[in-house]
């Protein structure tokens, strides 16, 4: 509890310190927003040309652009902003004083500079999600809640497992975390259309690979109770948690090798 | 002339500086252009074509204009905004224009070193790409020529645009980044760089008469793909060269009242 108060304590001093600048504090979400606004209105109009992709309607689509969307928010609002500044930390000697206080590393750095440009993706996405429930009859039972919510709690994993990896290899090298995270970048780019669509290269890539088809793929064909578009096993459809978990235990021991490292060249 | 052929090959030159930068920008566009193509399979389905108001257009009318999108989209790069912002925002600018030499022809060559260097990292695989594994479409000749008239008009509208919001930085306090995104997603979507303005609901079809952007991509491909006769390829560079012209005048006077804050606060 007390460790509670004092990760909201430093998390607010980060945000009052950036509301200094008003409209960069409103426009840092807004403009993010707006960005996935137009690309789904894009989707709206392909959709209302053709009606499906491989069977898959608009609201469908937007049920797999929100789990993602939602997820990712979540994860950037926490790992984003930090693991792009590690870099710049670490080059200016700065990472010894966060070493130095008295609570988890990784909770400080995260703490500390997690930043509301993300809030943007949040807020969208969930006003999207209370649109895309009510136009798609979903017969909601408490099996399905509760693998809504243990669903949401892995894909957030799964992405925060790819920032924190992608973050992690800062101890080692000094490229910008745009060019680690590009891999990264590209597989969220993938996920936005149904998985089947795209050859079975990708999709072996997608669900074993860079299993970033587990955020929203499989999830969505259980709540969707589609038959029709199965990709390997219907299993996977419940693997959203465990790959979650999984991924993110490995990337924090990544974190942790990367720490042990930094101590290690003793800079 | 001299100044600016410098510049121009000095940008070029840094190609060495940012080889991880082409690398990646490379992936990330043959990727981009494989999604795209998988999307237009997956849409129009088993029959692979669909009737629009230009006619019937199949899947390898797609893939050829997504192809050239690319092409077009990588004659578009600039670094332009990121300069001018640091040159604003540090007063750098005002030595700039104690120099002899004119600034927005200075920024001109900056963007056509930019292009240059990035045509052979990115353009040339994609089209390479285009021709290998997915059989684009070759214009006759005549229409060849119109295009090549046509892009160097997109690169002109698109450099003018970028120009003239990138001196927003003059007045907006907050990270000009948020305006190149907005300008970004914006424009890619108006132009018809993803969907062709053929797919669009008819209002948005007739706001696009009223704005510039769909001479930057989709009019350009559509006489590409021989979509228009000589009346209206005629009448399309008309129209882009009346938007040059504009838009030039625009940037100008945005410059002129930019420097006049600058001179009023003493900068």
């Amino acid at each position: 509890m007390e460790l509670f108060k004092i990760c909201l304590h430093l998390s607010n001093t980060y945000l009052k310190g950036k509301m200094e600048h008003r409209l960069q504090f409103i426009m840092d979400p807004l403009v993010n927003a707006i960005g996935y606004t137009i690309s789904y209105v894009g989707i709206w109009i392909l959709l209302s040309n053709f009606g499906t992709i491989r069977g898959w309607t608009f609201w469908e689509m937007m049920l797999l652009a929100n789990l993602n969307l939602f997820a990712y928010g979540f994860a950037g609002y926490f790992f984003y902003v930090p693991m792009v500044y590690l870099g710049t930390i670490i080059q200016r000697g700065n990472f010894d004083n966060i070493m130095l206080k008295p609570m988890n590393t990784l909770l400080y750095l995260i703490s500390s500079y997690s930043d509301n440009m993300l809030w943007g993706h949040m807020g969208l996405s969930v006003v999207l999600f209370i649109f895309t429930f009510a136009n798609l009859a979903i017969e909601w039972t408490i099996t399905k809640v509760a693998f809504l919510i243990l669903t949401l709690i892995g894909a957030i994993l799964i992405h925060i497992a790819a920032l924190l990896a992608a973050g992690s290899l800062s101890f080692w090298t000094n490229t910008p975390n745009s060019y680690r995270d590009a891999i990264f970048q590209n597989a969220r780019y993938f996920i936005t259309y149904p998985i089947s669509i795209y050859g079975k290269a990708i999709q072996v890539l997608l669900t074993f690979v860079v299993p970033f088809a587990f955020i929203n793929f499989y999830p969505a064909q259980y709540l969707l109770s589609k038959s029709s578009d199965m990709l390997f096993h219907p299993a996977l459809q419940f693997g959203t948690p465990i790959i979650g978990i999984v991924l993110f235990y490995s990337s924090y021991r990544l974190w942790e090798a990367g720490v042990n490292h930094y101590e290690s060249t003793g800079s | 002339m001299r100044p600016y052929i410098e510049q121009l090959k000095n940008v070029f030159k840094q190609e060495i500086t940012y080889r991880a930068d082409s690398l990646l920008n490379m992936i990330s566009g043959i990727l981009f252009l494989l999604v795209q193509i998988y999307i237009w399979r997956a849409l129009m389905g088993a029959t692979g074509q669909v009737s629009t108001s230009a006619g019937v257009i199949d899947t390898r009318d797609m893939a050829t204009y997504v192809v050239i999108s690319s092409v077009i989209s990588v004659l578009l790069s600039t670094t332009i905004f990121e300069i001018i912002d640091d040159r604003i925002r540090t007063g750098q600018i005002a030595m700039d224009i104690l120099k002899p030499v004119n600034f927005q022809a200075l920024m001109f060559s900056t963007t056509i070193g930019t292009v240059l260097r990035r045509s052979f990292s990115e353009l040339l695989p994609v089209l390479l790409i285009g021709i290998i594994f997915f059989h684009i479409k070759f214009p006759s000749l005549e229409n060849f020529l119109f295009f090549l008239i046509a892009v160097s008009c997109s690169v002109l509208i698109n450099f003018f645009i970028t120009y003239g919001i990138a001196l927003f930085a003059f007045w907006y306090p907050a990270p000009s980044w948020h305006w190149s995104r907005l300008y970004r997603d914006l424009m890619r979507f108006l132009s018809g760089s993803l969907i062709p303005l053929w797919f669009f609901p008819s209002i948005l079809v007739q706001l696009s008469q009223f704005l510039p952007f769909k001479h930057i991509f989709f009019t350009t491909i559509s006489i590409y793909l021989g979509r228009v006769d000589r009346g209206e390829i005629v009448l399309i560079l008309l129209q882009q060269i009346f938007w040059i012209v504009s838009l030039y005048g625009l940037a100008e006077l945005i410059w002129r009242q930019g420097i006049r804050k600058l001179v009023i606060q003493g900068g």
